[in-house]
């Protein structure tokens, strides 16, 4: 049983899952946010996409004889045709326009010439499979290839130079355009050599589209999550309910190396990676972002736990910092000398009480389940008084970006998913 | 002239494999001309594209369970995945049962983990009693 508004999303899903003819049944959309007796009003009601009677629909689900269609057993192949035309430029704009394989802007074509142009910047095969990616957590993964990543490039105007960067942006299989329905987008930051070489933006406006090649980089990744993952059509393969502005032309940027304090290493060489290496990032689940000015030392804990903790649900454990090099001296003199003592400071510190934490629909869809299960810490968390502080933090990553025309800085509801190499995609 | 065509489609696909083991669709389109800036824009020019879309994975086909003939003297498990006020929804249902089908037991489950996980202690709970289930999700 499922609200009417997901009926598309849910049959796809038992398509996926092997059962196209599963026996469904369903209510007006909300259930959430009704009282008991409105929620009886929809048991005695009809099913608003059948027009059946509820309850009668549900008892005949559960007693009628299969038919041959739902004995159905074995393995079905779905295939795609690698060309598409000829025809006009208009005409394949519309027929992709349709299928919601654009941004719904204008794109380059694809064709045979322009993407064999892209994959002479790399070494890699044209057939290799670059990765798999889903539209969301519980749909089913596509393959894609380094030709599909191509094709996706030459649609944003990418030019071949910028290819080993969409590949390695590509192979971290992050998807810029999840279909959650809580609109989320993916930003990607990249480290090392490669920001100098493709000029990208650390500073000024480096979250948005004021850089050519982090611009072509981010539509491309747009486009590849959602030709690549099995879609992004609303209603089945995107159900964000408001959607994302990030998620057309998803943010592309460089760490502001040069605004890091000492102590405070690059992101790349927090995961790993050697100073030299050239690496992209990703995040995921970003939903907003929001800004504040500079911290002051009278009450600076204060404003951390409120600012930092206020920002959306407290089952969103991720939270990206975003600090502007103008403000990283008041931060020293609080002692965070490296970006892991701020980390630190920010996972202990922002808490939420036990009372609230398990009053938020959130973290009740998400975590209540775990924790009955006993899963660590959310079970340790259900037991504890109500005033006890819950520190719900536990993915915090900060980067240094932007251009000190203000002593502001920000807070964005992304998590860190994933590093990738550059040059291996060479 | 009109462009042929043969092209698989994510969400018209999927719904017509409910009937077919074949999701490929053949599509025999003529699209009309639109009007607008783009770079291939505003000529005559013919181009022949490749396709931009990933590579589904191959579906492996389930039967569902056999059905009983009568409910009578048998256990409905609803199960609750806690998830929008999915349970206040199954408790009304269980009132219904309980008032409506004096010969079943309806039967309040909350799955274990988060709404997406597998309960395969429930499952084989409702195995061993023959029973049946209707699982609901709110949102």
């Amino acid at each position: 049983m499922i609200v009417d508004a997901l009926e598309s999303l849910v049959r796809d899903k038992a398509v996926e899952d092997g059962m196209p003819a599963l026996r469904l049944a369903f209510t007006p959309t909300p259930v959430g946010g009704k009282t008991p007796a409105e929620l009886a009003e929809y048991i005695v009601g009809e099913d608003p996409v059948t027009g059946e009677p509820l309850m009668e629909e549900i008892l005949g689900h559960l007693t009628r004889p299969l038919n041959e269609e739902e004995r159905r057993t074995g393995e079905f192949v779905r295939t795609k045709q690698r060309l598409i035309g000829p025809d006009t430029a208009e005409n394949l704009q519309r027929y992709f326009d349709d299928r919601f394989w654009t941004d719904q802007l204008p794109i380059v074509m694809p064709t045979e010439a322009r993407v064999n142009a892209m994959l002479a910047a790399t070494s890699h095969p044209r057939d290799e499979m670059v990765g798999r990616m889903r539209v969301t957590g519980t749909r089913e993964a596509w393959e894609y290839t380094v030709e599909t990543v191509a094709i996706n490039a030459v649609m944003a105007g990418a030019r071949p130079e910028l290819f080993p960067a969409i590949l390695a942006l590509a192979a971290t299989a992050t998807n810029a355009r999840s279909s959650s329905t809580s609109s989320m987008a993916g930003m990607a930051m990249f480290n090392g050599p490669i920001a100098d070489e493709l000029q990208l933006n650390s500073g000024t406006g480096a979250l948005g589209l004021y850089n050519n090649g982090g611009a072509l980089i981010g539509r491309a990744w747009g486009l590849l999550s959602g030709n690549a993952s099995g879609g992004s059509v609303p209603g089945h393969t995107y159900m964000g309910v408001q959607g994302n502005p990030m998620s057309s032309v998803p943010a592309v940027f460089a760490e502001n190396v040069d605004g890091l304090p000492a102590g405070w290493n690059p992101l790349h060489v927090q995961k790993g990676f050697e100073a030299d290496e050239s690496v992209v990032s990703t995040f995921s689940g970003c939903q907003s972002q929001n800004t504040m000015m500079v911290l002051r030392d009278e009450d600076w804990e204060w404003v951390l736990q409120r600012f930092i903790g206020g920002l959306g649900s407290p089952q969103r454990s991720s939270k990206l910092l975003l600090v502007d090099p103008a403000v990283t001296a008041p931060l020293l003199r609080f002692g965070f000398d490296t970006k892991e003592k701020l980390i630190e400071w920010i996972e202990a510190n922002v808490t939420t009480p036990k009372f609230h934490y398990w009053l938020d629909q959130e973290v009740i869809n998400y975590n209540l389940g775990p924790a009955r299960a006993g899963r660590e810490p959310y079970a340790t968390w259900l037991t504890l008084p109500d005033d006890a502080p819950i520190p719900f933090l536990q993915n915090v990553e900060v980067v240094v970006v932007g251009g000190s025309g203000n002593i502001r800085w920000s807070v964005n509801e992304c998590g860190y998913s994933r590093s990738m190499r550059v040059d291996e995609w060479r | 002239m009109p462009m042929s065509v043969i092209q698989f489609l994510p969400s018209a696909g999927l719904r017509a494999a409910a009937g077919s083991l074949c999701l490929g669709l053949a599509l025999v389109l003529g699209l009309p001309a639109v009007a607008g800036a783009q770079s291939d824009a505003g000529s005559d020019q013919r181009f022949t594209v490749l396709n931009p879309t990933g590579d589904a994975p191959p579906i492996e086909r389930k039967a569902m369970a056999e059905r009983p003939d009568s409910l009578d003297g048998r256990t409905i498990y609803l199960v609750d995945v806690t998830f929008n006020g999915g349970d206040l929804f199954l408790q009304e249902m269980q009132k219904w049962m309980a008032a409506n089908l004096p010969t079943v037991t309806a039967e309040l489950r909350v799955k274990r983990g988060a709404y997406s996980a597998n309960d395969p202690e429930l499952w084989r709970e409702i195995q061993a009693n023959e029973g049946l289930m209707v699982m609901a999700i709110g949102h």
